[in-house]
């Protein structure tokens, strides 16, 4: 085995040096795989936190609402545009995406009690 | 940035994909499979249409291929020319042409989705070493579809977690690409080292 290795040093070096590498990010890509499939199934990380680049149908979507009741959360009168993103209605009302969570993440929570 | 480009898909919505699924066949760093997903979750909600979104992201994913392989295929001779001067490397060379000409259609076809890392180095290697041009763009546009159809049916399917499913792809992707790469090098130095014990013998 050491011999072998000792030879393959001596007269494949680059093919050893490649192999190792390929090895190597096989195994950090094959640990992260595991890691975020692991982040996945903890039912804490469930729900995907709101982003600016969000529509409020993507959101309703996600979230499982009647979109009037998310036009409802959002305070949005008349009806939001299509394809606006949450970043753009946001600015308009000076709410923040964190103050938008927590009033949704409580009616969610009011809606679906455990 | 990420965030950047996922609020151009919900401006931009098929024209980004095309653009990004043509420069990610040219090896240029984008994130595809992220915007995929974001395609086929805006599909869910409603935001955008499947036609245009899946039509789109596919076109520029055939059309990069096409371009990957012209451009290996005007670089194949003057490698070759190259070669031809060192004998030890022309027997490489063969040997990559033979490989090619062998499974050429099926690495074409796997490096699409499966091993999508590698997909552009396959494009203009399977060109340089003279794949022609009619299998290589039956097995690529298959293997388009699929990525495609993964990708964006995915992004539809978990519509609530795209970016989390992102983070799971993009390294097995990782994973899977530099694993056969490592089984293709294994390979090679389990040859390569059977001539050790001959040498010892002698």
């Amino acid at each position: 085995m050491l011999s072998g290795l000792k030879h393959l040093w001596r007269n494949h070096r680059l093919l050893l040096v490649a192999f190792g590498f390929a090895a190597t990010l096989t195994i950090f890509f094959g640990v992260r795989m595991l890691l975020f499939s692991l982040y996945w199934n903890d039912p804490n990380h469930q729900n995907q936190p709101l982003k600016g680049w969000m529509t409020p149908r993507y959101v309703a979507f996600s979230y499982g609402l009647e979109r009037d009741e998310l036009r409802q959360i959002l305070g949005l009168n008349p009806a939001p545009v299509s394809r606006e993103k949450l970043q753009d209605i946001l600015e308009n009302q000076n709410v923040t995406l964190d103050e938008l969570q927590i009033r949704l993440d409580a009616f969610v929570a009011r809606r679906a009690p455990q | 940035m990420n965030d950047l480009l996922l609020a151009w898909v919900v401006d931009y919505g098929g024209a980004l994909l095309f653009a990004v699924t043509y420069l990610s066949c040219l090896a240029i760093p984008v994130p595809s499979s992220l915007l995929m997903l974001a395609g086929g979750g805006f599909i869910a909600s409603g935001d955008l249409t499947l036609i245009s979104t899946g039509g789109a992201a596919y076109l520029g994913a055939v059309l990069g291929d096409q371009s990957g392989f012209q451009l290996g295929r005007r670089t194949g001779p003057m490698i070759e020319a190259k070669l031809a001067k060192a004998p030890k490397r022309a027997a490489l060379h063969k040997k990559a042409t033979d490989l090619t000409d062998r499974h050429g259609g099926t690495g074409v076809f796997l490096s699409r989705w499966l091993f999508s890392p590698l997909g552009p180095y396959v494009n203009f290697g399977a060109a340089a070493a003279g794949l022609n041009w009619l299998r290589f763009t039956i097995w690529a546009a298959l293997g388009e579809a699929v990525w495609v159809t993964l990708y964006v049916g995915l992004g539809y399917g978990f519509a609530d977690r795209i970016t989390d499913l992102a983070d799971i792809l993009g390294n097995a992707s990782g994973f899977l690409a530099a694993g056969v790469i490592s089984i293709g090098l294994g390979y090679g130095l389990l040859k390569a080292a059977k001539p050790a014990k001959s040498d010892k013998s002698q």
